[in-house]
């Protein structure tokens, strides 16, 4: 243990996690994770499959012995500490109904080991639970008879009832379908909030990581790329993975330009004051940068950009004026059509045409051909394209953000 | 939600929160110390008796062959090696009849997995359970259900001399030690084959075809692939076992067709211990190379095959007739002939055998077993204490086997380094055959051993036990690690962080899941303890622990009836096993 494991101050974090490393044999799984997860927070890691979110809960909840690092719960470290000890409730994505046992039994279960809580019987615990969970009445029910969100609902009761201090679901939502998901979800988020339980969450979905959790961790090869609120991680992506893993982005790859094609220099662009700095996009024109880049940024430097497509204004060609009226109301005015790219210092106009589109129902994206260069757009849906329709896209300068720089 | 629960466990929640750990911890005393450290203790116990009850036995054999009067000599290896006489004449004939055997096995086992796999007819399931038969069957059952059919007064002689022909002279032979074997053996390959052609994926096939393989071309370039490990699986299974065949050869060959195992049955008896140790360790040495081959093929082969679209199966009776169509049905209806005659033939002789003199209907046979009292000198074997003695040692061999193959089964479906190891090491006693063990445990605990300044002994009914369970227990391994390997992980899981401990889990989880299998693994032990020949004969040599296959081997050749009487009671046992293996365990078939 090493280390001194006292009683649970109140200045402690719900969890601690530092340095923790795991490795199999020659593959590194995790690869030196630090998370702090507060009292009452709904903390969720997300990434791909294979990016060591799920070994990071395993770790927690004791299924998995770390390499390296520590983990401490409320203060304590976890060092030795088999996985019933910990005071941990975890579901899974198989649920992992014990099918040998009634639904009240599998609630019970639990309550073996740590009784009811005082004040309370097994049994008025375990129809506590299931109401809490939506089920009042099934205690007699055979796991089987259930569908699959019940089920669910079910192992959640289950691991609530012994009254953890840490709440652990591993993808709990993977095997439903997607509007039972949606809506399991905000069920889930409600009971979190009413029992103030610390929640550490699992899942790919980084929709479902955006619209539950109060805290966001983005996993990639074993490492945390970005820790914040879903806000912070969609507006202000600090790395290109985040960039390209939450919601749809456009990444380009450039070299940094002064002025457009006029200036070369970029020093002497700035000690102009002002003629701010482009970003001229691999075998593409140029994209505004952000006035925080300018600050250090030299001419010829390697960048990596990305812009929301929903941050893309579409000006057809053929209306320009009408949708160029339509788009500067929603940038306030900065969009004006008919300049040439390049000209405008806090936006650009890109001549693009449509190469294909995509009906989403609440909008429609397209992808647009920038000089061989593809971006991506949605719009609100209200007007339809055609493939081979020209088509002017405005991005403002404001709506660029630099992820990776080199 | 309701707001009055919410608010009600929100209370709690916020009452409860600090120190829950603690209180959690505080409830770690003796009784969970005991329970944390069950599976570990566990584990000790396990490995100790498979080192008192197989590895030392086992290693006294080894020592015993190269070590004379407490000196280290070669001598007797070395003759044997050296001795064209047990060179060729015995190893070679072992290895020429075991390859022998295992082309009729392959060659009798393959259409079945053929007509298994491909068609659909009533009773394919059935059959299918049926293909588990031989592995509970004892061997020398076999061998009394052959005499009945093929000896001098068998049915088939009476058959032939009721329709004029002459009698042959079938016994012993080479022929007849062979399709014993492939009794055995062929329903071996018949299921592994006939489970891998299943578990081969139509759309694979489909995809084949689609590309321009014609069906034969598909079934060449798909199918057969496929095919090819689980049939090595079979032959190199079926090889090792005939190789250290015994009760056939001694009861079908005589000396003419002796193999390395009736050799060392005859040196111990001639209490020529060296010897016998000698070509023990021989045996065993080319047995456990070749299981340790196949094991590390194995491994490399195994791959999780899931959610394939088995190929569908044809209705055996067609709704329409091509020429092809029937000539293979005709095929079919040819290799059912054959079954029948190697197969039902024996075993309903032996039924007609044991309630029949000379055409008559008699249960004087029966009424034989039931005499406390033999007549006379005429039989060392009495038959009744045989019967309570198989009864008996079955039982206790249970009690042993069943806590020792449920305790392997947990521990070996643990996650762990060198796991593999670990499984070779527990299933170690199926590539060692029963004479060696009781040979060593003949050696080793029945002449005793000394320890701590004593010498200890156990009788020869404690070391039959032994022997019993040794050979049972891993075929409880077998019918309990599968299911508990497939289990959810999840479910272990959630029941620890629940706060089960390790050893709670196994109890209140894992087992009540894979009750099925234990129940079926207990019949597996017992038919198997019921059914031991090898090791038992060894061990109750001069004394009065002889089973009813001790007994059935000893009335082959003198007298059929009583042969073919007890031989139909241990076919009664063991159907009756297998029937509780079949409707009990068998929704968890591997």
């Amino acid at each position: 243990m090493g280390e001194a494991s006292g009683p649970a101050e109140r200045s402690d974090p719900a969890v601690r996690v530092e340095d923790l490393r795991v490795e199999y044999g020659s593959t590194t799984a995790l690869d030196g994770v630090d998370v702090t997860v507060e009292e009452g927070e709904f903390f969720t890691l997300v990434g791909p499959s294979g990016c060591g979110k799920t070994t990071t809960l395993r770790c927690l909840a004791g299924f998995e012995e770390p390499t390296a690092g520590s983990i401490h719960i409320a203060g304590e470290s976890m060092a030795g500490v088999p996985p019933e000890s910990r005071g941990i409730g975890v579901v899974f994505q198989s649920y992992a109904l014990f099918p040998h046992m009634s639904v009240g039994e599998n609630v019970a279960y639990g309550l073996r080991f740590s009784g009811p809580p005082e004040g309370t019987t097994k049994h008025e615990r375990v129809e506590e639970l299931l109401e809490l969970v939506d089920l009042p009445g099934f205690a007699d029910r055979d796991p089987d008879t259930l569908s699959g969100g019940q089920q669910q609902r079910v192992a959640l009761a289950r691991a609530l009832a012994p009254e953890p201090r840490l709440l652990l679901l591993d993808e709990p939502m993977s095997a439903l379908d997607a509007r039972l998901r949606e809506r399991l979800r905000v069920q889930v988020r409600e009971i979190q909030r009413e029992l103030g339980i610390t929640t550490v969450y699992v899942t790919h979905d980084q929709e479902e990581a955006l619209s539950v959790s109060d805290r966001v961790a983005v996993v990639d090869g074993g490492r945390i790329e970005q820790v914040g609120r879903p806000r912070e991680l969609y507006d202000a992506p600090a790395t290109r993975f985040v960039a390209e893993f939450l919601g749809d982005n456009n990444v380009f790859a450039g070299s940094v330009v002064a002025g457009g094609d006029r200036v070369r220099d970029a020093a002497a662009a700035r000690d102009d004051g002002g003629d701010p700095l482009r970003l001229r996009v691999d075998g593409g024109g140029t994209l505004p940068l952000p006035s925080d880049v300018a600050e250090d940024a030299r001419d010829g430097d390697r960048l990596v950009v990305c812009v929301r497509p929903e941050r893309i204004r579409v000006h057809a060609s053929g209306d320009g004026d009408r949708e160029g009226e339509r788009a500067g109301d929603r940038v306030g005015g900065n969009g004006g059509t008919g300049r040439g790219t390049g000209a405008d210092p806090d936006g650009a106009l890109l001549a693009t045409t449509v190469e294909s589109t995509e009906f989403l129902g609440d909008a429609t994206r397209l992808h647009c051909d920038w000089n061989g260069v593809a971006v991506t757009v949605r719009t609100d849906g209200s007007r339809s394209f055609d493939v081979g329709e020209p088509v002017t896209l405005g991005v403002d300068r404001a709506d660029v953000r630099v992820v990776e720089r080199s | 939600m309701d707001r009055r629960v919410g608010a009600a466990l929100r209370r709690r929640v916020s009452d409860a929160r600090p120190g829950r750990l603690l209180r959690r911890a505080r409830a770690a005393g003796p009784a969970a110390l005991a329970e944390r450290s069950a599976l570990p203790l566990l584990a000790a116990v396990t490995a100790l008796l498979l080192a008192v009850l197989f590895y030392y036995p086992v290693a006294t054999v080894f020592v015993d062959a190269v070590v004379e009067d407490g000196r280290v000599t070669f001598g007797p290896l070395v003759e044997v090696l050296t001795d064209e006489f047990y060179l060729v004449r015995v190893l070679g004939f072992t290895a020429y009849q075991a390859l022998l055997s295992t082309l009729l096995s392959v060659l009798l086992g393959l259409p079945g997995a053929w007509v298994l796999a491909r068609f659909e007819f009533r009773g394919r399931d059935t059959l299918r359970s049926v293909t588990m038969v031989p592995f509970v069957v004892p061997s020398v059952l076999v061998a009394a259900a052959f005499y009945a059919t093929f000896g001098a007064k068998g049915t088939l002689n009476a058959a032939l001399s009721a329709v004029g022909l002459p009698e042959l002279d079938l016994l012993p032979s080479l022929g007849a030690i062979l399709v014993a074997h492939a009794f055995y053996n062929a329903p071996l390959v018949t299921r592994v084959v006939a489970a891998a052609w299943e578990s081969v994926d139509a759309g694979a096939v489909e995809t084949a075809r689609s590309l321009g393989a014609s069906r034969r071309r598909a079934f060449r370039d798909v199918v057969v692939p496929q095919l090819l490990p689980a049939l090595l699986t079979g032959a190199t299974l079926t090889f090792v076992f005939t190789f250290a065949t015994f009760a056939i050869p001694l009861a079908l060959g005589g000396s003419q067709y002796a193999t390395i195992e009736v050799f060392i049955y005859s040196a111990r008896r001639q209490l020529e211990y060296g010897r016998a140790a000698s070509l023990a360790a021989l045996e065993t040495g080319v047995s456990l190379s070749l299981m340790a081959l196949y094991l590390r093929y194995e491994r490399a082969q195994a791959a999780e095959r899931r959610g394939v679209r088995t190929l569908a199966r044809r209705p055996l009776w067609p709704d329409s007739w091509s020429r092809e169509r029937a000539a293979r049905r005709l095929a079919i209806a040819g290799y059912a002939v054959v079954v029948a005659f190697v197969f039902v033939a024996p075993l309903a002789s032996m039924l007609y055998a044991s309630v029949s003199v000379d055409g008559r209907f008699t249960l004087d046979a029966y009424r034989f077993l039931l005499e406390r009292q033999a007549t006379g000198a005429t039989f060392q074997v009495k038959p009744f204490p045989a019967i309570v003695n198989s009864l008996v040692f079955g039982a206790a061999a249970l009690a042993v086997a069943l806590p020792l193959g449920v305790a392997m089964g947990v521990l070996t479906t643990r996650r762990f380094r060198g796991r593999w190891l670990v499984d070779a090491l527990s299933m170690a006693p199926l590539a060692v055959s029963g004479i060696v063990v009781g040979l060593g445990l003949l050696r080793g605990l029945v002449f005793g051993f000394e320890a701590f300044g004593y010498r200890f002994t156990v009788t020869g009914a404690v070391a039959i036990v032994a022997a019993h369970a040794v050979g049972a227990y891993p075929f409880v391994v077998r019918t309990v690690a599968p299911p508990l390997d497939r289990l959810d992980r999840a479910l272990v899981e959630s029941a620890r962080a629940l706060g089960a401990s390790r050893a709670r889990t196994v109890l209140d989880v894992e087992l009540p899941l894979v009750w099925p299998g234990v129940v079926a693994g207990a019949a597996f032990a017992f038919a198997i303890s019921i059914g031991e020949f090898d090791a038992t004969v060894i061990l109750a040599e001069g004394g009065g622990t002889y089973t009813m296959p001790v007994a059935v081997e000893r009335f082959i050749g003198r007298r059929l009836g009583p042969a073919t009487a007890m031989g139909t009671v241990l076919l009664a046992v063991t159907a009756a096993s297998f029937v509780v293996i079949e409707r009990v365990g068998g929704e968890f078939r591997g």
